[in-house]
């Protein structure tokens, strides 16, 4: 029984101690310029920013992840992007349940904010408007992009029709990227 | 371990790790580094 007690004693101190540490990276992370990997970040700050014509987002192809701050909370973090007809989209899954909610919270906040953002892909910053779609055609582009991109690369059209799917039902949230209009 | 002194430990785990993430240089990019390790290797 003793011995019971003390690996107890000693997993909850090793709880403990990881708690703690993911809490103050966590806290230490919250004003830097830009997310960690792991951890959000503060205000986008360094970078140029884009100004001129609309760029064809088709370039972010190959791009993995960018980094997305809401001007609402100046907090940023990584995120994929998906691009169809040359223009960027970012979607946010787990939507539909309290918990996928609170973990992407910044969806929500996107979706019930002024939904300015800016973007930050290698060194330029742009300043962007998220308007979320719903409906439409357009979802198989980006449905598309999804799965070609972090799916196993084989968009076929099952694949498209279900991520559709899961984006029309409130599942998957996706967003336009779109240029603010007062840009 | 009485469970006044359990306690005091726990505590100054928390304080002590809080401290050393904030203030000892390398400390908190070294445990980081070390999360994105185990979830790179173990992501499934």
């Amino acid at each position: 029984m003793k011995i019971v007690k003390i690996v107890a004693q000693v997993l909850g101190l090793v709880v403990i101690f990881f708690a703690v540490a993911m809490a103050t990276l966590r806290f230490e992370h919250r004003n830097n310029d830009g997310p960690s990997i792991l951890f959000p970040g503060g205000a986008l700050v360094s970078g140029e920013l884009h100004t001129g014509p609309e760029p064809d987002w088709s370039f972010t192809a190959d791009i993995q992840t960018i980094e997305l701050e809401l001007d609402d909370s100046d907090s940023s973090r990584l995120i994929w992007i998906q691009n169809a007809d040359g223009k960027a989209y970012v979607v946010s899954g787990y939507m539909d349940n309290f918990l996928g909610r609170l973990w992407k919270h910044w969806a929500v906040e996107a979706d019930e904010g002024s939904g300015r953002a800016v973007l930050r892909v290698g060194d330029t910053r742009y300043e962007r408007q998220l308007i979320r779609i719903h409906e439409g055609d357009v979802l198989d582009g980006v449905a598309e992009s999804v799965v070609r991109k972090y799916m196993g690369g084989n968009p076929t059209p099952e694949a498209i029709a279900g991520f559709r799917a899961a984006i029309e039902s409130g599942n998957t949230w996706a967003f336009e990227l779109a240029p603010r209009g007062d840009s | 371990m009485s469970m006044r002194n359990y306690l005091i430990s726990c505590a100054a785990v928390a304080v002590v790790t809080a401290l050393a993430m904030l203030f000892v240089p390398g400390v908190s990019e070294a445990f980081e580094g070390i999360v994105l390790l185990f979830l790179s290797t173990n992501a499934s």
